[in-house]
Protein backbone atom coordinates (compact mmCIF):
# COMPACT_ATOMS: atom_id res chain seq x y z
CA UNK A 1 0.00 0.00 0.00
CA UNK A 2 2.38 2.58 -1.31
CA UNK A 3 -0.22 5.45 -0.84
CA UNK A 4 -0.51 4.39 2.77
CA UNK A 5 3.65 4.14 3.45
CA UNK A 6 3.87 7.52 1.62
CA UNK A 7 1.10 9.14 4.44
CA UNK A 8 2.76 7.85 6.62
CA UNK A 9 5.95 9.54 5.85
CA UNK A 10 4.52 12.59 5.71
CA UNK A 11 2.94 12.25 8.82
CA UNK A 12 6.58 11.75 10.26
CA UNK A 13 7.87 15.02 8.98
CA UNK A 14 5.08 17.00 10.65
CA UNK A 15 5.67 14.82 13.79
CA UNK A 16 9.66 15.63 14.08
CA UNK A 17 8.38 19.65 12.97
CA UNK A 18 5.73 19.93 15.96
CA UNK A 19 8.59 19.32 18.22
CA UNK A 20 11.58 20.94 16.87
CA UNK A 21 11.46 23.67 19.01
CA UNK A 22 10.58 21.31 22.37
CA UNK A 23 14.20 19.99 21.08
CA UNK A 24 16.05 22.96 21.18
CA UNK A 25 14.86 23.63 24.39
CA UNK A 26 15.82 20.06 25.78
CA UNK A 27 12.23 19.93 26.99
CA UNK A 28 11.27 15.95 25.20
CA UNK A 29 11.54 12.88 26.87
CA UNK A 30 14.45 10.23 26.14
CA UNK A 31 11.83 8.38 23.64
CA UNK A 32 10.94 11.12 21.74
CA UNK A 33 13.99 12.86 21.45
CA UNK A 34 15.07 9.37 20.01
CA UNK A 35 12.96 9.52 17.08
CA UNK A 36 13.62 13.21 16.16
CA UNK A 37 17.19 12.29 15.90
CA UNK A 38 16.59 9.16 14.18
CA UNK A 39 14.52 11.57 11.85
CA UNK A 40 16.92 14.39 11.43
CA UNK A 41 19.58 11.46 10.35
CA UNK A 42 17.31 10.32 7.97
CA UNK A 43 15.59 13.06 6.03
CA UNK A 44 17.69 16.40 4.89
CA UNK A 45 14.44 18.54 4.32
CA UNK A 46 14.17 18.36 7.91
CA UNK A 47 17.26 18.61 9.23
CA UNK A 48 18.02 21.75 7.12
CA UNK A 49 14.48 22.64 8.94
CA UNK A 50 16.39 22.09 11.76
CA UNK A 51 19.67 23.85 11.16
CA UNK A 52 17.50 27.35 10.36
CA UNK A 53 15.57 26.96 13.50
CA UNK A 54 18.57 26.60 15.71
CA UNK A 55 20.14 29.32 14.14
CA UNK A 56 17.12 31.75 14.25
CA UNK A 57 16.62 30.89 18.08
CA UNK A 58 20.56 31.66 18.51
CA UNK A 59 19.56 35.18 16.63
CA UNK A 60 16.70 36.03 18.73
CA UNK A 61 18.70 35.11 22.16
CA UNK A 62 21.93 37.35 20.84
CA UNK A 63 19.54 40.38 19.66
CA UNK A 64 21.21 43.76 21.63
CA UNK A 65 19.19 44.57 24.63
CA UNK A 66 17.24 48.12 24.58
CA UNK A 67 17.43 50.63 27.44
CA UNK A 68 14.84 52.33 28.40
CA UNK A 69 15.45 55.64 26.64
CA UNK A 70 14.26 57.46 29.77
CA UNK A 71 13.27 57.29 33.47
CA UNK A 72 9.71 56.00 34.25
CA UNK A 73 9.66 57.03 37.57
CA UNK A 74 6.14 58.03 38.25
CA UNK A 75 5.34 61.59 39.45
CA UNK A 76 2.32 62.13 42.23
CA UNK A 77 0.24 63.54 40.01
CA UNK A 78 0.15 60.45 37.73
CA UNK A 79 -0.78 58.24 40.75
CA UNK A 80 -3.51 60.76 42.11
CA UNK A 81 -6.44 58.78 42.65
CA UNK A 82 -9.35 60.23 40.42
CA UNK A 83 -12.85 59.07 41.64
CA UNK A 84 -14.16 56.50 39.00
CA UNK A 85 -16.70 56.39 37.13
CA UNK A 86 -19.09 53.93 37.71
CA UNK A 87 -18.74 50.98 35.09
CA UNK A 88 -21.35 49.97 32.25
CA UNK A 89 -21.00 46.50 34.43
CA UNK A 90 -22.14 48.58 37.87
CA UNK A 91 -24.51 50.64 36.14
CA UNK A 92 -26.42 47.12 34.31
CA UNK A 93 -26.58 45.42 37.58
CA UNK A 94 -28.37 48.39 39.46
CA UNK A 95 -30.64 48.67 36.57
CA UNK A 96 -31.08 44.83 36.63
CA UNK A 97 -31.77 45.37 40.57
CA UNK A 98 -34.47 48.42 39.65
CA UNK A 99 -35.88 46.31 37.44
CA UNK A 100 -36.24 43.28 40.11
CA UNK A 101 -37.93 45.11 42.43
CA UNK A 102 -40.41 46.36 39.90
CA UNK A 103 -40.96 43.21 38.62
CA UNK A 104 -41.44 41.72 42.52
CA UNK A 105 -43.86 44.65 43.13
CA UNK A 106 -45.51 43.01 40.03
CA UNK A 107 -45.59 40.02 41.05
CA UNK A 108 -46.91 41.25 44.72
CA UNK A 109 -50.08 42.77 42.99
CA UNK A 110 -50.90 39.99 41.10
CA UNK A 111 -50.81 37.27 44.18
CA UNK A 112 -52.97 39.79 45.91
CA UNK A 113 -55.50 40.01 42.88
CA UNK A 114 -55.58 35.98 43.39
CA UNK A 115 -56.19 35.89 46.71
CA UNK A 116 -59.17 38.03 46.49
CA UNK A 117 -60.35 36.72 42.76
CA UNK A 118 -62.89 38.66 40.99
CA UNK A 119 -64.31 38.14 37.61
CA UNK A 120 -62.67 41.36 36.32
CA UNK A 121 -59.09 40.42 37.09
CA UNK A 122 -59.13 37.04 35.14
CA UNK A 123 -58.41 38.90 31.65
CA UNK A 124 -55.39 40.74 33.28
CA UNK A 125 -53.72 37.61 35.02
CA UNK A 126 -53.99 35.59 31.62
CA UNK A 127 -51.55 36.11 29.57
CA UNK A 128 -48.81 36.09 32.60
CA UNK A 129 -49.93 32.30 33.37
CA UNK A 130 -49.09 29.79 30.70
CA UNK A 131 -47.96 26.92 32.78
CA UNK A 132 -45.59 24.67 31.40
CA UNK A 133 -45.91 21.66 29.97
CA UNK A 134 -44.36 19.43 32.69
CA UNK A 135 -45.97 21.09 35.42
CA UNK A 136 -49.74 20.63 34.12
CA UNK A 137 -48.69 16.89 34.18
CA UNK A 138 -47.29 16.53 37.38
CA UNK A 139 -50.87 19.02 38.62
CA UNK A 140 -52.70 16.74 36.38
CA UNK A 141 -51.36 13.69 38.41
CA UNK A 142 -51.58 15.44 41.70
CA UNK A 143 -55.30 15.90 41.28
CA UNK A 144 -55.80 12.73 40.17
CA UNK A 145 -54.75 11.35 43.46
CA UNK A 146 -56.79 14.19 45.09
CA UNK A 147 -60.35 13.60 43.87
CA UNK A 148 -59.51 10.77 41.91
CA UNK A 149 -62.37 12.09 39.21
CA UNK A 150 -62.27 11.57 35.54
CA UNK A 151 -59.17 10.16 33.82
CA UNK A 152 -58.97 13.33 31.53
CA UNK A 153 -59.78 15.91 33.48
CA UNK A 154 -60.88 18.98 31.95
CA UNK A 155 -58.43 21.75 31.88
CA UNK A 156 -60.12 24.17 33.50
CA UNK A 157 -58.95 22.87 37.89
CA UNK A 158 -55.74 24.13 38.25
CA UNK A 159 -54.17 25.91 40.43
CA UNK A 160 -52.68 29.29 41.74
CA UNK A 161 -51.76 31.35 38.41
CA UNK A 162 -53.54 29.23 35.93
CA UNK A 163 -57.21 29.42 37.46
CA UNK A 164 -57.96 32.70 35.66
CA UNK A 165 -57.19 31.20 32.38
CA UNK A 166 -61.12 30.41 31.90
CA UNK A 167 -62.35 32.87 29.91
CA UNK A 168 -65.32 34.93 31.17
CA UNK A 169 -67.39 34.29 29.14
CA UNK A 170 -67.55 30.57 29.75
CA UNK A 171 -66.19 30.95 33.22
CA UNK A 172 -69.81 31.30 33.76
CA UNK A 173 -70.76 28.29 32.41
CA UNK A 174 -67.87 26.10 33.35
CA UNK A 175 -67.30 27.21 36.92
CA UNK A 176 -66.41 24.06 38.78
CA UNK A 177 -68.97 23.62 42.34
CA UNK A 178 -66.92 25.16 45.47
CA UNK A 179 -65.49 22.20 46.79
CA UNK A 180 -63.64 21.21 42.80
CA UNK A 181 -61.68 24.33 43.46
CA UNK A 182 -58.37 23.28 44.69
CA UNK A 183 -56.58 25.96 47.47
CA UNK A 184 -54.93 28.31 46.32
CA UNK A 185 -52.00 27.72 48.28
CA UNK A 186 -51.24 23.77 47.12
CA UNK A 187 -47.96 24.44 45.69
CA UNK A 188 -46.24 26.96 47.14
CA UNK A 189 -44.15 28.48 44.73
CA UNK A 190 -45.15 27.55 41.06
CA UNK A 191 -42.89 28.45 38.63
CA UNK A 192 -44.39 30.71 36.74
CA UNK A 193 -42.18 32.97 33.74
CA UNK A 194 -42.41 35.66 36.60
CA UNK A 195 -40.70 33.78 38.90
CA UNK A 196 -38.12 32.72 36.53
CA UNK A 197 -37.47 36.64 35.50
CA UNK A 198 -37.20 37.36 39.51
CA UNK A 199 -34.58 34.61 39.39
CA UNK A 200 -32.83 35.56 36.41
CA UNK A 201 -32.67 38.97 37.47
CA UNK A 202 -31.01 38.45 40.94
CA UNK A 203 -28.71 36.17 39.72
CA UNK A 204 -28.08 39.16 36.73
CA UNK A 205 -27.39 42.03 39.48
CA UNK A 206 -25.13 39.90 41.88
CA UNK A 207 -22.98 38.13 38.85
CA UNK A 208 -23.00 41.53 37.53
CA UNK A 209 -21.56 42.93 40.35
CA UNK A 210 -19.41 40.02 41.58
CA UNK A 211 -17.47 40.61 37.61
CA UNK A 212 -16.96 44.62 38.39
CA UNK A 213 -15.51 43.61 41.73
CA UNK A 214 -13.15 40.89 40.45
CA UNK A 215 -12.49 43.62 37.41
CA UNK A 216 -11.68 46.83 39.71
CA UNK A 217 -9.26 44.47 42.11
CA UNK A 218 -7.21 42.78 39.26
CA UNK A 219 -3.60 44.25 38.48
CA UNK A 220 -4.87 45.51 35.27
CA UNK B 1 19.49 35.90 31.58
CA UNK B 2 16.87 33.92 32.96
CA UNK B 3 14.63 35.47 35.31
CA UNK B 4 13.95 33.14 37.51
CA UNK B 5 16.44 33.61 40.18
CA UNK B 6 14.16 35.31 42.59
CA UNK B 7 16.34 35.39 44.81
CA UNK B 8 15.02 36.68 47.96
CA UNK B 9 16.89 39.91 48.06
CA UNK B 10 15.94 41.82 51.42
CA UNK B 11 16.08 45.40 50.09
CA UNK B 12 13.37 45.08 47.78
CA UNK B 13 11.09 43.27 50.05
CA UNK B 14 11.49 45.91 52.34
CA UNK B 15 10.86 48.41 49.44
CA UNK B 16 7.77 46.36 48.43
CA UNK B 17 6.45 46.63 51.69
CA UNK B 18 6.90 50.29 52.03
CA UNK B 19 5.53 50.79 48.36
CA UNK B 20 2.28 48.81 49.54
CA UNK B 21 1.67 51.74 51.88
CA UNK B 22 1.75 54.19 49.35
CA UNK B 23 4.97 55.57 49.63
CA UNK B 24 5.85 56.32 45.95
CA UNK B 25 9.63 56.70 46.34
CA UNK B 26 10.25 53.20 47.26
CA UNK B 27 8.07 51.64 43.94
CA UNK B 28 9.97 54.22 41.84
CA UNK B 29 13.02 52.39 43.33
CA UNK B 30 11.99 49.49 42.38
CA UNK B 31 10.96 49.95 38.48
CA UNK B 32 14.05 51.94 38.54
CA UNK B 33 15.60 48.68 39.05
CA UNK B 34 13.74 46.87 36.32
CA UNK B 35 13.09 49.43 34.15
CA UNK B 36 15.61 48.58 31.19
CA UNK B 37 14.26 44.53 30.97
CA UNK B 38 10.72 45.87 31.01
CA UNK B 39 11.60 48.17 28.41
CA UNK B 40 12.93 45.68 26.36
CA UNK B 41 9.18 43.45 26.93
CA UNK B 42 7.59 46.29 25.50
CA UNK B 43 9.70 47.60 23.00
CA UNK B 44 9.55 44.05 21.23
CA UNK B 45 6.18 43.42 21.96
CA UNK B 46 4.83 46.96 20.60
CA UNK B 47 7.39 47.35 18.01
CA UNK B 48 8.38 51.11 18.44
CA UNK B 49 9.75 53.14 21.30
CA UNK B 50 6.50 55.62 21.63
CA UNK B 51 3.80 52.74 22.23
CA UNK B 52 6.66 50.94 24.30
CA UNK B 53 6.53 54.07 26.52
CA UNK B 54 2.67 54.58 26.92
CA UNK B 55 2.63 50.88 27.48
CA UNK B 56 5.03 51.22 30.27
CA UNK B 57 3.76 54.10 31.72
CA UNK B 58 0.42 52.96 31.86
CA UNK B 59 2.12 49.54 33.37
CA UNK B 60 3.51 51.43 35.82
CA UNK B 61 0.61 53.11 37.27
CA UNK B 62 -1.40 49.99 37.44
CA UNK B 63 1.00 48.48 39.05
CA UNK B 64 1.56 51.00 41.57
CA UNK B 65 -2.31 51.22 41.98
CA UNK B 66 -2.58 47.44 42.63
CA UNK B 67 0.85 46.84 44.84
CA UNK B 68 -1.84 45.69 47.06
CA UNK B 69 -2.32 42.81 44.98
CA UNK B 70 1.01 41.31 44.54
CA UNK B 71 1.35 37.86 46.63
CA UNK B 72 4.79 37.41 47.30
CA UNK B 73 7.36 35.48 44.35
CA UNK B 74 8.85 37.04 41.51
CA UNK B 75 8.66 40.64 41.75
CA UNK B 76 9.96 40.98 38.24
CA UNK B 77 7.93 38.66 37.12
CA UNK B 78 4.64 40.07 38.89
CA UNK B 79 5.45 43.18 36.97
CA UNK B 80 6.25 41.49 33.67
CA UNK B 81 2.87 40.36 33.73
CA UNK B 82 1.49 44.14 34.03
CA UNK B 83 3.53 44.72 31.16
CA UNK B 84 2.62 42.27 29.00
CA UNK B 85 -0.95 42.99 29.71
CA UNK B 86 -1.02 46.82 29.04
CA UNK B 87 1.00 45.86 25.99
CA UNK B 88 -2.33 43.46 24.97
CA UNK B 89 -4.23 46.69 25.92
CA UNK B 90 -2.44 48.68 24.08
CA UNK B 91 -2.20 46.62 20.64
CA UNK B 92 -6.05 46.00 21.07
CA UNK B 93 -6.82 49.81 21.15
CA UNK B 94 -4.51 50.10 18.06
CA UNK B 95 -5.74 47.14 15.72
CA UNK B 96 -4.23 49.02 12.92
CA UNK B 97 -2.37 45.60 11.44
CA UNK B 98 -4.59 43.22 9.42
CA UNK B 99 -3.26 39.60 10.59
CA UNK B 100 -4.46 38.01 7.75
CA UNK B 101 -2.62 39.54 4.99
CA UNK B 102 0.82 38.52 6.99
CA UNK B 103 -0.32 35.45 7.86
CA UNK B 104 -1.06 34.11 4.01
CA UNK B 105 2.73 35.37 3.36
CA UNK B 106 4.16 32.77 6.13
CA UNK B 107 3.17 29.28 4.65
CA UNK B 108 5.60 26.69 6.51
CA UNK B 109 8.01 24.68 5.21
CA UNK B 110 6.71 23.12 2.00
CA UNK B 111 9.10 24.92 0.02
CA UNK B 112 11.64 23.76 -2.05
CA UNK B 113 14.11 22.21 -0.78
CA UNK B 114 16.84 24.57 -2.48
CA UNK B 115 15.02 27.80 0.08
CA UNK B 116 16.06 25.90 3.03
CA UNK B 117 19.65 26.75 3.11
CA UNK B 118 21.83 27.33 5.69
CA UNK B 119 24.00 30.12 7.03
CA UNK B 120 27.49 30.29 7.35
CA UNK B 121 29.34 28.87 10.25
CA UNK B 122 30.37 31.94 12.47
CA UNK B 123 26.55 31.84 13.86
CA UNK B 124 24.43 34.06 14.60
CA UNK B 125 25.80 36.04 17.28
CA UNK B 126 28.44 37.26 15.24
CA UNK B 127 26.17 39.13 13.13
CA UNK B 128 23.44 40.01 15.08
CA UNK B 129 25.52 43.15 16.13
CA UNK B 130 24.72 44.27 12.46
CA UNK B 131 21.64 46.46 12.20
CA UNK B 132 20.39 44.43 9.24
CA UNK B 133 19.79 41.55 10.85
CA UNK B 134 18.72 42.77 13.90
CA UNK B 135 16.23 45.31 12.47
CA UNK B 136 14.97 42.21 10.11
CA UNK B 137 14.49 40.16 13.14
CA UNK B 138 12.45 42.86 14.72
CA UNK B 139 10.34 43.05 11.80
CA UNK B 140 9.90 39.63 11.68
CA UNK B 141 8.82 39.71 15.41
CA UNK B 142 5.97 42.44 14.96
CA UNK B 143 4.66 40.40 12.17
CA UNK B 144 4.03 37.63 14.38
CA UNK B 145 0.46 37.44 16.00
CA UNK B 146 0.38 39.38 19.13
CA UNK B 147 -0.17 35.77 21.17
CA UNK B 148 2.86 34.00 19.89
CA UNK B 149 4.62 37.29 19.85
CA UNK B 150 4.66 37.95 23.41
CA UNK B 151 5.48 34.25 24.28
CA UNK B 152 8.82 34.35 21.91
CA UNK B 153 9.70 37.70 23.14
CA UNK B 154 9.28 36.17 26.70
CA UNK B 155 11.06 33.11 26.08
CA UNK B 156 14.11 33.79 23.05
CA UNK B 157 14.50 37.40 24.25
CA UNK B 158 14.10 37.43 27.83
CA UNK B 159 14.82 33.79 28.75
CA UNK B 160 11.99 33.14 30.71
CA UNK B 161 11.68 29.69 31.17
CA UNK B 162 7.98 28.21 30.03
CA UNK B 163 7.03 27.46 33.36
CA UNK B 164 7.24 31.05 34.34
CA UNK B 165 6.02 32.05 30.63
CA UNK B 166 2.72 30.22 31.95
CA UNK B 167 2.49 32.12 35.18
CA UNK B 168 2.91 35.42 34.00
CA UNK B 169 0.39 34.75 31.16
CA UNK B 170 -2.12 33.00 32.89
CA UNK B 171 -2.19 29.87 30.18
CA UNK B 172 -1.31 26.33 30.07
CA UNK B 173 1.84 25.15 29.94
CA UNK B 174 1.21 23.49 26.82
CA UNK B 175 -0.24 26.64 24.92
CA UNK B 176 2.78 28.41 25.53
CA UNK B 177 4.42 25.55 24.22
CA UNK B 178 2.55 25.27 21.00
CA UNK B 179 2.71 29.03 20.52
CA UNK B 180 6.42 29.20 20.99
CA UNK B 181 7.34 26.57 18.57
CA UNK B 182 4.94 28.31 16.24
CA UNK B 183 6.21 31.79 16.96
CA UNK B 184 9.70 30.19 15.95
CA UNK B 185 8.77 28.87 12.95
CA UNK B 186 7.57 31.59 11.82
CA UNK B 187 10.62 33.55 12.34
CA UNK B 188 12.47 31.37 10.93
CA UNK B 189 10.44 31.37 7.68
CA UNK B 190 10.15 35.28 7.79
CA UNK B 191 14.06 35.43 7.28
CA UNK B 192 14.13 32.84 4.56
CA UNK B 193 11.54 34.98 3.21
CA UNK B 194 13.82 38.16 3.08
CA UNK B 195 17.26 36.68 3.09
CA UNK B 196 17.92 39.02 0.39
CA UNK B 197 17.81 42.06 2.86
CA UNK B 198 20.78 39.98 5.07
CA UNK B 199 24.26 41.43 4.91
CA UNK B 200 26.15 39.62 2.54
CA UNK B 201 27.94 37.68 4.38
CA UNK B 202 25.42 35.56 5.74
CA UNK B 203 23.06 35.90 2.83
CA UNK B 204 22.91 32.35 1.75
CA UNK B 205 24.79 31.77 -1.60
Amino acid sequence: MPLFRRRLKTDEHQWVQDRLSLYLDGRLDPGERARVEAHLRDCATCARSWETLRWTVQALRALPPVRAPRSFALRPEQVARVPQPVGWLRRTAWAMAAALILVLGLDFALSLGRIAPGPAMAPAVAPAAPAPQAEREALRAMEMEDHTRSPEPSPAPMFGLAVPQATPTTAAEQLPGPEEIPPPSAPAFPLSPLRILEFLLLLGAIGLLALDRWRSQRPR
Amino acid sequence: MASSASFPDPEEARLIEVARSGDLEAFNELARRYQDRLYHIAYRIMGDHDSAADAMQEALIAAFRGIRGFRGGSFLAWLTRIVTNACYDELRRRRRRPQASLDALFVVDQGPEAEMTLPPVEGPEFYVERRELADLLHRAIQSLPEDQRIVLVLSDIEGYSYEEIAGILQVPLGTVKSRLSRARMRVRDFLLAHRELLPGTIRPS
